[in-house]
């Protein structure tokens, strides 16, 4: 009879301890952002920084970023094909604001990666990759660097000020 | 008390000359082939009451076993699973049947008239399942840090090419274990046994993982064994026969 009680015990700390949960380790690769880099426009192999430049997207009520610099990080939109950005630059000479706005056009392929992680998604431009919507004089052209966002090592796309 | 006692003198003595004359076939029929002395049906217990209380899971297995001798069974499991789950970022649905085929060996030494056992065992199983993506929430290692701090709303992805069933699988693994059937009532068994898993070989469908397969339950990345258990009522039909090696 003890052995009995000891066998059935045995069997239900086996039933409660062999769920493991699976994390999703930090530094996984996942979806890629948008990495933007800002040139010249007229030296254009040279980069340009721009400084104190908030970033927003449409959709949303905060800004991403106030963002200062040359080479910029930005997610699109996972849900959509499409995301619209505003570029706010403050002109400190003439006290006011110029907003330039950029649409950018894709489609998503997703990807499994493990359990715990999940899936990822890969963007890869379509043929109007990006429209600028609305431009006061700030952003002059771009050229697209690579067409699929498919990791952040290097630039995907260039732009021109 | 006497009645029970006088039964069981009555059974222990019937099971002990129908042993002995069992023994003896078994001498004379040794080289022609294999004599069983009893087929045990069984439901697993567990699987049903699990599937009137939980929503999203469905199964049910049976179990058998064949009395080949005093310590050794020819066991097998048959079982269908239907569960749906939610891991970190994906929602599925696994749905499919298992088979578990091996042998036990009774290590219990049984007072005359019992027939209770204590037994370890070894199966190879084979499962065939499918998996249907319901939804996944994209994976965007920017936020993997913190979930609510992402800059867009995190994307559930509800359809698409990734949604929806899948291709046929299979995995097969190596079960050991450790159990136990204790006569309750005449014929009537109780059992209960815990498992072991190692996986053999697991098919990957495209573009997603064999996250659970039907019988092993959970499959994860970093390592192939798994565990089970179950926990069985069974009956035991008492006749027994002979596979001849060339009946006619």
């Amino acid at each position: 009879m003890h052995k009995k009680i000891f066998f059935y015990s045995l069997f239900i700390i086996f039933f409660f301890n062999c769920e493991k949960d699976d994390i999703c380790l930090e530094g996984t690769p996942g979806t890629p952002r948008l990495i933007i880099r800002f040139f010249d426009q007229n030296e254009k192999s040279t980069p340009k920084s721009l400084s104190n430049v908030s970033i927003k997207a449409l959709s949303e009520d905060k800004e991403y970023i106030v963002f200062s610099g040359d080479s910029l990080a930005i997610p699109l939109k996972l849900v959509s094909n499409t995301t619209i950005y505003t570029f706010t630059f403050l002109d400190d000479l003439a006290n006011q604001e110029k907003v330039d706005t950029l649409k950018f056009n894709y489609k998503r392929e997703n990807y499994y990666i493990n359990r715990a992680c999940g899936f990822l998604s890969n963007l890869i431009f379509t043929t109007s990759a990006i429209e600028i919507l609305d431009k006061e004089s700030v952003i002059s052209g771009f050229n697209i660097l690579k067409d699929t966002i498919k990791n952040e090592n290097q630039a995907h796309l260039a732009i021109y000020h | 008390m006497k009645i029970k006692h006088i039964w069981l003198f009555i059974t222990s003595l019937l099971l002990y000359t129908g042993n002995a004359v069992s023994q003896d076939s078994l001498l004379i029929k040794k080289k022609k082939g294999l004599k069983v002395f009893s087929l045990r049906l069984g439901i697993d217990l567990f699987k049903p009451i699990k599937t009137n209380f939980e929503d999203d899971f469905q199964g049910l297995e049976i179990v058998g076993d064949l009395k080949i001798n005093r310590r050794v069974y020819i066991a097998a499991e048959l079982g269908s699973e239907k569960k749906s789950q939610q891991t970190e970022q994906i929602n599925f649905t696994t749905n499919g049947s298992y088979i578990k085929l091996g042998v036990d060996y009774n290590f219990f030494n049984n007072w005359k008239g019992m027939d209770n056992s204590l037994f370890v065992g070894i199966r190879l199983s084979n499962s065939i399942h499918k998996h249907s993506v319901n939804e996944y929430t994209l994976y965007e290692n920017y936020s993997a840090v913190d979930f609510k701090n992402t800059y867009f709303e995190r994307a559930t992805i509800k359809e698409g090419l990734l949604i929806g069933e899948r291709e046929q699988l299979n995995s097969s693994w190596i079960e050991v274990l450790f159990g136990t059937k204790v006569e309750v009532l005449k014929n009537f068994y109780i059992g209960a046994s815990i498992r072991l898993h190692r996986l053999l070989n697991n098919s990957q469908p495209k573009n997603f993982g064999n996250l659970y397969a039907p019988g092993f339950n959970k499959i994860v990345d970093d390592n192939r064994f798994g565990a089970s258990f179950n926990y069985t009522v069974n009956y035991k039909f008492p006749f027994s026969f002979s596979f001849k090696k060339n009946n006619g």
